[in-house]
Protein backbone atom coordinates (compact mmCIF):
# COMPACT_ATOMS: atom_id res chain seq x y z
CA UNK A 1 0.00 0.00 0.00
CA UNK A 2 2.93 2.32 0.83
CA UNK A 3 4.78 1.46 -1.97
CA UNK A 4 2.02 2.00 -4.22
CA UNK A 5 0.95 5.92 -2.52
CA UNK A 6 4.89 6.71 -2.68
CA UNK A 7 5.35 6.15 -6.55
CA UNK A 8 1.91 8.37 -6.97
CA UNK A 9 3.19 11.35 -5.26
CA UNK A 10 6.24 11.37 -7.31
CA UNK A 11 3.81 11.42 -10.23
CA UNK A 12 3.47 14.71 -11.86
CA UNK A 13 7.61 15.14 -12.52
CA UNK A 14 8.66 11.90 -13.16
CA UNK A 15 5.46 10.36 -15.02
CA UNK A 16 6.95 9.86 -18.27
CA UNK A 17 9.71 7.94 -16.65
CA UNK A 18 7.19 5.74 -14.63
CA UNK A 19 4.93 4.78 -17.69
CA UNK A 20 4.74 1.29 -18.14
CA UNK A 21 4.99 0.44 -14.69
CA UNK A 22 2.62 -1.50 -12.90
CA UNK A 23 0.87 -1.31 -9.24
CA UNK A 24 -0.27 -4.04 -7.00
CA UNK A 25 -2.90 -3.59 -5.21
CA UNK A 26 -4.33 -6.30 -2.41
CA UNK A 27 -7.14 -5.56 -0.06
CA UNK A 28 -7.45 -7.83 2.92
CA UNK A 29 -11.26 -7.83 4.40
CA UNK A 30 -11.12 -10.76 6.97
CA UNK A 31 -8.77 -12.83 7.84
CA UNK A 32 -9.50 -16.94 8.02
CA UNK A 33 -9.88 -16.85 11.91
CA UNK A 34 -12.74 -13.37 10.87
CA UNK A 35 -14.18 -15.35 8.66
CA UNK A 36 -14.86 -18.50 10.45
CA UNK A 37 -15.97 -16.25 13.01
CA UNK A 38 -18.60 -14.64 11.30
CA UNK A 39 -20.16 -17.58 9.29
CA UNK A 40 -19.95 -20.14 12.13
CA UNK A 41 -20.30 -17.28 15.10
CA UNK A 42 -21.75 -20.03 17.37
CA UNK A 43 -20.01 -23.47 16.36
CA UNK A 44 -16.53 -24.72 17.20
CA UNK A 45 -14.38 -25.67 13.30
CA UNK A 46 -12.24 -28.70 13.26
CA UNK A 47 -9.37 -28.26 10.44
CA UNK A 48 -9.77 -31.04 8.27
CA UNK A 49 -6.97 -32.36 6.08
CA UNK A 50 -8.06 -33.16 2.57
CA UNK A 51 -5.91 -34.24 -0.46
CA UNK A 52 -7.90 -34.91 -3.83
CA UNK A 53 -6.95 -38.28 -5.67
CA UNK A 54 -6.84 -37.31 -9.62
CA UNK A 55 -10.11 -39.27 -10.51
CA UNK A 56 -11.52 -36.88 -7.96
CA UNK A 57 -10.09 -33.87 -9.13
CA UNK A 58 -11.41 -35.05 -12.91
CA UNK A 59 -15.41 -35.60 -11.53
CA UNK A 60 -15.16 -32.21 -10.00
CA UNK A 61 -13.64 -30.39 -13.20
CA UNK A 62 -16.17 -32.56 -14.92
CA UNK A 63 -19.41 -31.93 -12.67
CA UNK A 64 -18.39 -28.63 -12.18
CA UNK A 65 -17.46 -27.16 -15.83
CA UNK A 66 -14.17 -25.48 -13.85
CA UNK A 67 -10.49 -26.53 -14.08
CA UNK A 68 -9.54 -27.98 -10.56
CA UNK A 69 -6.26 -26.00 -9.81
CA UNK A 70 -5.12 -27.94 -6.18
CA UNK A 71 -5.30 -30.74 -4.83
CA UNK A 72 -5.73 -29.93 -1.44
CA UNK A 73 -8.24 -28.53 0.52
CA UNK A 74 -8.66 -25.76 3.58
CA UNK A 75 -11.03 -27.43 4.67
CA UNK A 76 -12.55 -27.03 8.39
CA UNK A 77 -15.76 -29.01 9.63
CA UNK A 78 -18.00 -27.59 12.09
CA UNK A 79 -19.70 -28.84 15.00
CA UNK A 80 -23.14 -29.31 13.57
CA UNK A 81 -21.51 -31.10 10.33
CA UNK A 82 -21.28 -27.57 8.51
CA UNK A 83 -18.03 -26.92 6.18
CA UNK A 84 -15.89 -23.94 6.08
CA UNK A 85 -13.95 -23.74 2.95
CA UNK A 86 -10.91 -21.56 2.60
CA UNK A 87 -10.26 -21.19 -1.66
CA UNK A 88 -9.34 -18.66 -4.42
CA UNK A 89 -9.99 -18.03 -8.04
CA UNK A 90 -8.10 -15.69 -10.07
CA UNK A 91 -10.02 -12.20 -10.88
CA UNK A 92 -8.93 -10.40 -13.74
CA UNK A 93 -4.93 -10.91 -13.14
CA UNK A 94 -4.60 -11.74 -9.44
CA UNK A 95 -5.96 -14.43 -7.17
CA UNK A 96 -9.10 -13.61 -4.81
CA UNK A 97 -9.55 -15.39 -1.71
CA UNK A 98 -12.92 -16.50 -0.48
CA UNK A 99 -14.57 -18.27 2.18
CA UNK A 100 -17.29 -20.55 1.24
CA UNK A 101 -19.59 -21.59 4.14
CA UNK A 102 -21.34 -24.62 3.87
CA UNK A 103 -24.37 -26.19 5.93
CA UNK A 104 -24.79 -29.71 7.37
CA UNK A 105 -26.56 -30.63 3.32
CA UNK A 106 -24.29 -28.75 1.67
CA UNK A 107 -26.21 -25.58 0.93
CA UNK A 108 -24.62 -22.25 0.95
CA UNK A 109 -24.61 -20.21 4.38
CA UNK A 110 -22.45 -17.51 3.19
CA UNK A 111 -19.43 -16.18 0.70
CA UNK A 112 -17.03 -13.72 2.22
CA UNK A 113 -14.55 -11.87 0.42
CA UNK A 114 -11.34 -12.47 2.35
CA UNK A 115 -8.71 -10.53 -0.19
CA UNK A 116 -9.24 -8.59 -3.07
CA UNK A 117 -5.76 -8.53 -5.43
CA UNK A 118 -5.43 -6.88 -8.08
CA UNK A 119 -2.77 -4.87 -10.76
CA UNK A 120 -3.16 -1.96 -12.13
CA UNK A 121 -0.43 0.34 -14.46
CA UNK A 122 -0.48 3.17 -17.03
CA UNK A 123 -2.40 5.96 -14.71
CA UNK A 124 0.95 7.34 -14.64
CA UNK A 125 0.30 8.15 -18.04
CA UNK A 126 -2.31 10.21 -17.47
CA UNK A 127 -1.73 12.87 -14.93
CA UNK A 128 -3.89 15.58 -16.21
CA UNK A 129 -6.65 15.04 -13.78
CA UNK A 130 -4.79 17.35 -11.92
CA UNK A 131 -4.44 20.67 -13.38
CA UNK A 132 -8.46 20.40 -14.31
CA UNK A 133 -8.97 20.71 -10.53
CA UNK A 134 -6.40 22.46 -9.83
CA UNK A 135 -7.97 26.17 -8.14
CA UNK A 136 -10.66 24.57 -7.81
CA UNK A 137 -13.21 24.66 -4.59
CA UNK A 138 -14.84 21.67 -5.02
CA UNK A 139 -11.66 19.69 -5.37
CA UNK A 140 -9.59 21.34 -2.45
CA UNK A 141 -9.71 18.34 -0.98
CA UNK A 142 -7.85 16.24 -3.83
CA UNK A 143 -4.88 14.61 -2.14
CA UNK A 144 -4.31 11.11 -2.81
CA UNK A 145 -3.45 10.17 0.82
CA UNK A 146 -6.96 8.31 0.74
CA UNK A 147 -6.91 5.31 -1.06
CA UNK A 148 -7.43 4.78 -4.66
CA UNK A 149 -9.83 1.98 -4.16
CA UNK A 150 -13.21 2.78 -5.15
CA UNK A 151 -12.83 1.88 -8.93
CA UNK A 152 -15.63 3.27 -9.92
CA UNK A 153 -16.67 2.77 -13.52
CA UNK A 154 -15.63 -1.00 -13.45
CA UNK A 155 -17.48 -3.49 -13.47
CA UNK A 156 -15.96 -5.99 -11.79
CA UNK A 157 -16.90 -9.31 -12.95
CA UNK A 158 -17.75 -11.93 -9.60
CA UNK A 159 -18.42 -14.60 -12.38
CA UNK A 160 -15.09 -16.36 -11.47
CA UNK A 161 -16.00 -16.55 -7.65
CA UNK A 162 -19.54 -18.18 -8.63
CA UNK A 163 -17.16 -20.74 -10.38
CA UNK A 164 -15.65 -21.15 -7.59
CA UNK A 165 -19.14 -21.83 -5.30
CA UNK A 166 -19.73 -24.32 -8.07
CA UNK A 167 -16.63 -26.12 -7.75
CA UNK A 168 -16.38 -26.47 -3.97
CA UNK A 169 -20.67 -27.27 -4.41
CA UNK A 170 -19.31 -30.18 -6.34
CA UNK A 171 -16.33 -30.87 -4.10
CA UNK A 172 -18.69 -31.19 -1.21
CA UNK A 173 -21.28 -33.69 -3.00
CA UNK A 174 -18.17 -36.00 -4.16
CA UNK A 175 -15.55 -35.99 -1.62
CA UNK A 176 -16.81 -33.90 1.57
CA UNK A 177 -20.17 -35.18 2.21
CA UNK A 178 -18.75 -38.83 2.13
CA UNK A 179 -15.83 -38.15 4.91
CA UNK B 1 -13.66 4.65 16.26
CA UNK B 2 -13.66 0.92 15.05
CA UNK B 3 -13.35 0.66 11.71
CA UNK B 4 -14.51 -2.91 9.43
CA UNK B 5 -14.57 -3.77 6.05
CA UNK B 6 -16.57 -6.07 4.08
CA UNK B 7 -17.04 -7.71 0.18
CA UNK B 8 -19.68 -10.38 -0.50
CA UNK B 9 -20.36 -11.25 -4.60
CA UNK B 10 -23.52 -9.80 -5.08
CA UNK B 11 -25.42 -8.57 -7.95
CA UNK B 12 -22.45 -9.55 -10.83
CA UNK B 13 -20.18 -7.42 -9.02
CA UNK B 14 -18.31 -7.60 -5.80
CA UNK B 15 -19.77 -5.52 -3.42
CA UNK B 16 -17.73 -3.82 -0.60
CA UNK B 17 -18.82 -1.87 2.32
CA UNK B 18 -16.43 0.23 5.05
CA UNK B 19 -18.10 1.06 8.22
CA UNK B 20 -16.53 3.50 11.19
CA UNK B 21 -18.28 4.12 14.24
CA UNK B 22 -17.98 4.14 17.66
CA UNK B 23 -19.44 0.87 18.24
CA UNK B 24 -17.60 -2.59 18.75
CA UNK B 25 -16.48 -4.65 16.11
CA UNK B 26 -18.96 -7.42 16.08
CA UNK B 27 -21.81 -5.06 16.32
CA UNK B 28 -20.21 -3.53 12.98
CA UNK B 29 -20.00 -6.87 11.37
CA UNK B 30 -23.61 -7.66 12.39
CA UNK B 31 -24.60 -3.93 10.77
CA UNK B 32 -22.67 -5.22 7.40
CA UNK B 33 -24.53 -8.66 8.10
CA UNK B 34 -27.86 -6.91 7.37
CA UNK B 35 -26.69 -4.57 4.77
CA UNK B 36 -25.65 -7.01 2.37
CA UNK B 37 -29.05 -9.21 3.19
CA UNK B 38 -30.68 -6.27 2.10
CA UNK B 39 -28.29 -5.90 -1.31
CA UNK B 40 -29.41 -10.30 -1.78
CA UNK B 41 -32.77 -9.26 -1.58
CA UNK B 42 -32.80 -6.54 -4.24
CA UNK B 43 -30.59 -8.84 -6.53
CA UNK B 44 -33.73 -11.58 -5.78
CA UNK B 45 -36.06 -9.31 -6.52
CA UNK B 46 -35.04 -6.83 -9.62
CA UNK B 47 -32.37 -9.73 -11.24
CA UNK B 48 -33.33 -10.31 -15.04
CA UNK B 49 -32.09 -13.74 -14.70
CA UNK B 50 -33.62 -15.37 -11.91
CA UNK B 51 -37.20 -17.05 -13.01
CA UNK B 52 -39.21 -15.98 -9.61
CA UNK B 53 -37.71 -12.37 -9.48
CA UNK B 54 -40.06 -9.45 -9.77
CA UNK B 55 -38.37 -9.08 -12.77
CA UNK B 56 -39.36 -12.16 -14.96
CA UNK B 57 -42.82 -12.17 -12.73
CA UNK B 58 -43.35 -9.11 -15.05
CA UNK B 59 -41.66 -9.66 -18.06
CA UNK B 60 -43.55 -12.98 -18.71
CA UNK B 61 -47.50 -11.70 -17.31
CA UNK B 62 -47.33 -8.17 -16.51
CA UNK B 63 -48.88 -7.57 -20.17
CA UNK B 64 -51.57 -9.81 -19.15
CA UNK B 65 -52.91 -8.19 -16.12
CA UNK B 66 -51.72 -6.36 -13.37
CA UNK B 67 -49.02 -8.14 -11.07
CA UNK B 68 -48.27 -7.52 -7.14
CA UNK B 69 -44.80 -6.50 -6.69
CA UNK B 70 -42.42 -5.66 -3.80
CA UNK B 71 -42.34 -2.11 -2.61
CA UNK B 72 -38.64 -1.61 -3.42
CA UNK B 73 -39.39 -2.67 -7.00
CA UNK B 74 -42.23 -0.51 -7.25
CA UNK B 75 -40.21 2.27 -5.95
CA UNK B 76 -37.47 1.84 -8.55
CA UNK B 77 -40.21 1.26 -11.24
CA UNK B 78 -41.83 4.68 -10.64
CA UNK B 79 -38.15 6.29 -10.25
CA UNK B 80 -37.70 5.06 -13.47
CA UNK B 81 -40.26 5.81 -16.00
CA UNK B 82 -39.81 9.38 -13.87
CA UNK B 83 -36.06 9.84 -15.24
CA UNK B 84 -37.23 8.31 -18.69
CA UNK B 85 -39.68 11.32 -18.68
CA UNK B 86 -36.96 14.04 -17.72
CA UNK B 87 -34.59 12.33 -20.27
CA UNK B 88 -37.38 11.87 -22.77
CA UNK B 89 -36.44 8.25 -22.95
CA UNK B 90 -32.66 8.51 -23.42
CA UNK B 91 -33.00 6.31 -19.97
CA UNK B 92 -35.53 3.09 -20.49
CA UNK B 93 -35.57 0.07 -18.82
CA UNK B 94 -37.64 -1.48 -21.61
CA UNK B 95 -34.77 -2.00 -23.49
CA UNK B 96 -34.03 -5.88 -22.78
CA UNK B 97 -34.77 -6.76 -26.57
CA UNK B 98 -32.46 -5.68 -27.97
CA UNK B 99 -29.77 -6.39 -25.78
CA UNK B 100 -30.84 -10.56 -26.16
CA UNK B 101 -30.08 -9.99 -29.48
CA UNK B 102 -26.50 -9.38 -29.34
CA UNK B 103 -26.39 -11.76 -26.20
CA UNK B 104 -26.07 -9.84 -23.28
CA UNK B 105 -28.79 -11.47 -21.28
CA UNK B 106 -30.55 -14.77 -21.66
CA UNK B 107 -33.07 -15.66 -24.07
CA UNK B 108 -37.18 -16.27 -22.94
CA UNK B 109 -39.80 -17.17 -24.76
CA UNK B 110 -41.60 -13.89 -23.75
CA UNK B 111 -41.67 -11.88 -27.26
CA UNK B 112 -41.58 -8.16 -26.95
CA UNK B 113 -42.99 -5.77 -29.78
CA UNK B 114 -39.91 -4.22 -31.29
CA UNK B 115 -41.21 -0.36 -30.54
CA UNK B 116 -42.73 -1.07 -26.98
CA UNK B 117 -41.42 1.27 -24.29
CA UNK B 118 -41.09 2.78 -21.04
CA UNK B 119 -44.23 4.36 -22.10
CA UNK B 120 -46.33 1.24 -21.77
CA UNK B 121 -45.29 0.32 -18.09
CA UNK B 122 -47.88 1.79 -15.62
CA UNK B 123 -47.20 1.80 -11.56
CA UNK B 124 -50.40 1.84 -10.27
CA UNK B 125 -50.69 3.28 -6.65
CA UNK B 126 -51.73 0.09 -5.10
CA UNK B 127 -47.81 -1.64 -5.39
CA UNK B 128 -48.76 -3.19 -8.98
CA UNK B 129 -47.61 -2.83 -12.17
CA UNK B 130 -48.66 -3.36 -15.66
CA UNK B 131 -47.94 -3.37 -19.52
CA UNK B 132 -49.61 -2.15 -21.90
CA UNK B 133 -48.12 -4.41 -24.58
CA UNK B 134 -45.86 -7.23 -24.22
CA UNK B 135 -42.01 -5.56 -23.21
CA UNK B 136 -39.16 -6.94 -21.02
CA UNK B 137 -37.71 -4.67 -18.77
CA UNK B 138 -34.07 -4.87 -17.12
CA UNK B 139 -33.19 -2.94 -14.31
CA UNK B 140 -29.55 -3.88 -14.66
CA UNK B 141 -29.24 -0.17 -15.16
CA UNK B 142 -30.56 0.93 -11.98
CA UNK B 143 -30.69 -1.95 -9.64
CA UNK B 144 -27.70 -1.58 -7.96
CA UNK B 145 -27.78 2.09 -7.21
CA UNK B 146 -31.29 1.32 -5.80
CA UNK B 147 -29.04 -1.36 -3.43
CA UNK B 148 -26.66 1.19 -2.24
CA UNK B 149 -29.45 3.80 -1.72
CA UNK B 150 -31.05 1.31 0.46
CA UNK B 151 -28.29 0.05 2.39
CA UNK B 152 -26.95 4.13 3.28
CA UNK B 153 -30.26 4.70 4.34
CA UNK B 154 -30.37 1.78 6.51
CA UNK B 155 -26.90 2.51 7.73
CA UNK B 156 -27.94 6.50 8.63
CA UNK B 157 -30.48 5.06 11.19
CA UNK B 158 -27.32 2.96 12.56
CA UNK B 159 -25.18 5.84 14.50
CA UNK B 160 -22.43 4.88 11.58
CA UNK B 161 -20.22 8.30 11.39
CA UNK B 162 -18.70 7.12 7.97
CA UNK B 163 -19.68 4.74 5.60
CA UNK B 164 -18.66 3.77 1.78
CA UNK B 165 -21.19 1.23 0.08
CA UNK B 166 -19.25 0.53 -3.58
CA UNK B 167 -21.45 -1.88 -6.07
CA UNK B 168 -18.99 -2.03 -8.52
CA UNK B 169 -18.54 1.15 -9.20
CA UNK B 170 -22.06 2.24 -7.83
CA UNK B 171 -20.79 4.26 -4.50
CA UNK B 172 -22.10 6.30 -2.01
CA UNK B 173 -21.02 7.49 1.17
CA UNK B 174 -21.82 9.10 4.92
CA UNK B 175 -19.98 11.08 6.83
CA UNK B 176 -17.68 14.03 6.21
CA UNK B 177 -14.53 14.26 3.86
CA UNK B 178 -14.34 13.57 -0.07
CA UNK B 179 -13.51 10.12 -0.13
CA UNK B 180 -11.38 9.75 -3.32
CA UNK B 181 -12.94 7.57 -6.16
CA UNK B 182 -10.63 6.55 -9.06
CA UNK B 183 -12.16 6.86 -12.53
CA UNK B 184 -11.46 4.53 -15.46
CA UNK B 185 -9.82 5.50 -18.12
CA UNK B 186 -11.99 4.67 -21.29
CA UNK B 187 -9.06 4.20 -23.28
CA UNK B 188 -7.40 1.55 -20.88
CA UNK B 189 -10.45 0.14 -18.80
CA UNK B 190 -7.54 -2.59 -17.41
CA UNK B 191 -5.14 0.10 -16.77
CA UNK B 192 -5.48 3.27 -15.66
CA UNK B 193 -7.41 5.04 -12.87
CA UNK B 194 -8.27 8.40 -12.88
CA UNK B 195 -8.01 9.92 -9.40
CA UNK B 196 -11.12 12.63 -8.55
CA UNK B 197 -13.14 13.50 -5.61
CA UNK B 198 -16.96 13.52 -4.87
CA UNK B 199 -18.84 16.51 -5.15
CA UNK B 200 -21.86 14.36 -4.25
CA UNK B 201 -22.43 11.49 -2.33
CA UNK B 202 -23.13 8.98 -4.55
CA UNK B 203 -21.54 8.24 -8.44
CA UNK B 204 -21.76 5.67 -11.24
CA UNK B 205 -20.16 5.78 -14.23
CA UNK B 206 -20.78 4.63 -17.91
CA UNK B 207 -19.25 4.20 -20.71
CA UNK B 208 -19.39 1.59 -23.86
CA UNK B 209 -15.76 -0.19 -23.08
CA UNK B 210 -17.05 -2.86 -20.42
CA UNK B 211 -17.09 -5.77 -22.75
CA UNK B 212 -15.81 -6.54 -26.26
CA UNK B 213 -18.21 -8.30 -28.22
CA UNK B 214 -18.57 -8.39 -31.53
CA UNK B 215 -21.40 -8.53 -34.05
CA UNK B 216 -20.71 -8.69 -37.57
CA UNK B 217 -17.29 -7.68 -36.74
CA UNK B 218 -18.44 -4.52 -35.04
CA UNK B 219 -17.73 -3.98 -31.46
CA UNK B 220 -21.04 -4.00 -29.17
CA UNK B 221 -21.25 -1.88 -26.36
CA UNK B 222 -23.99 -2.68 -23.64
CA UNK B 223 -25.10 0.91 -23.69
CA UNK B 224 -27.93 1.01 -26.23
CA UNK B 225 -29.55 3.76 -27.93
CA UNK B 226 -32.73 3.72 -26.98
CA UNK B 227 -34.19 5.58 -29.89
CA UNK B 228 -31.77 4.12 -32.61
CA UNK B 229 -32.02 0.77 -31.06
CA UNK B 230 -27.67 1.04 -31.87
CA UNK B 231 -24.86 0.05 -29.42
CA UNK B 232 -22.93 3.15 -28.21
CA UNK B 233 -19.16 2.28 -29.99
CA UNK B 234 -17.86 5.68 -28.46
CA UNK B 235 -15.18 5.29 -26.11
CA UNK B 236 -16.07 7.97 -23.73
CA UNK B 237 -17.29 7.52 -19.94
CA UNK B 238 -19.14 9.79 -18.24
CA UNK B 239 -19.33 9.69 -14.37
CA UNK B 240 -21.88 11.43 -12.54
CA UNK B 241 -22.55 12.24 -9.10
CA UNK B 242 -25.50 13.07 -7.47
CA UNK B 243 -27.33 12.61 -3.97
CA UNK B 244 -28.36 9.13 -3.78
CA UNK B 245 -27.05 6.44 -6.28
CA UNK B 246 -29.87 4.94 -8.26
CA UNK B 247 -29.86 8.97 -9.72
CA UNK B 248 -26.43 8.88 -10.72
CA UNK B 249 -26.57 5.47 -12.19
CA UNK B 250 -29.56 6.51 -14.57
CA UNK B 251 -28.34 9.94 -15.09
CA UNK B 252 -24.82 7.92 -16.95
CA UNK B 253 -26.95 6.35 -19.30
CA UNK B 254 -29.20 9.42 -19.91
CA UNK B 255 -26.01 11.76 -20.13
CA UNK B 256 -24.46 9.60 -22.68
CA UNK B 257 -28.07 8.80 -24.54
CA UNK B 258 -29.73 12.61 -24.76
CA UNK B 259 -28.71 15.53 -26.71
CA UNK B 260 -26.87 18.08 -24.27
CA UNK B 261 -29.45 20.28 -23.77
CA UNK B 262 -31.90 17.44 -22.22
CA UNK B 263 -28.75 16.30 -19.91
CA UNK B 264 -27.87 19.89 -19.08
CA UNK B 265 -31.45 20.14 -17.40
CA UNK B 266 -31.84 17.03 -16.09
CA UNK B 267 -28.80 17.68 -13.89
CA UNK B 268 -29.68 20.54 -12.82
CA UNK B 269 -33.07 19.14 -11.82
CA UNK B 270 -31.50 16.71 -9.81
CA UNK B 271 -28.28 19.10 -8.74
CA UNK B 272 -25.98 16.50 -10.08
CA UNK B 273 -22.57 16.98 -11.65
CA UNK B 274 -20.95 14.94 -14.75
CA UNK B 275 -17.46 14.28 -15.30
CA UNK B 276 -16.84 13.25 -19.02
CA UNK B 277 -13.57 11.11 -20.07
CA UNK B 278 -13.16 11.13 -23.72
CA UNK B 279 -10.22 8.53 -25.59
CA UNK B 280 -8.49 11.71 -26.21
CA UNK B 281 -7.75 12.07 -22.51
CA UNK B 282 -10.36 15.11 -22.53
CA UNK B 283 -11.69 15.40 -19.02
CA UNK B 284 -14.61 18.02 -18.82
CA UNK B 285 -17.09 18.35 -15.57
CA UNK B 286 -20.47 19.83 -16.21
CA UNK B 287 -21.92 22.14 -15.10
CA UNK B 288 -20.07 24.22 -12.12
CA UNK B 289 -16.98 24.09 -13.15
CA UNK B 290 -17.57 24.38 -17.44
CA UNK B 291 -15.09 23.19 -19.50
CA UNK B 292 -11.81 21.73 -18.50
CA UNK B 293 -9.91 20.59 -21.47
CA UNK B 294 -6.94 18.87 -19.93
Amino acid sequence: MMHRRSIIRVLPATAALLSGLRMAYAETYLTTEQAQRLLFPRESLQAVSVTLTNDQRKAIAKASKVRVREDTLSAWRTSSGGWFLADNVVGKHEFIDFALALTREGTVKGVEIMTYRETYGGEVRHPKWRAQFAGKKASAPLELDNDIKNISGATLSSSHITEGVRRLLQTWDLVLKHL
Amino acid sequence: MTRIKRCRPLLGTFVEITLEARQDEAALHKIADKAFGMISSVQRLMSFHEKDSDVSRLNRCAHISPLRVHSWTHQVLAQAIDISAQTEGAFDISIAPKLMRWDYLPRTQALPEADASWQDIRVHADCTVSFERPLLIDLGGIAKGFAVDKVIDYLSTKGIAHAVVNAGGDMRVIGAGSPTVGVRHPGAPQEAIIPTVMPRAAVATSAGYFANRKVHGQRVSPIVHPRTGKPLRSTRSVSVFSSTCMVADALTKAVLLSPQEVWTRVLAAQDSLALFISSRDEEVLFPTFGSAHA
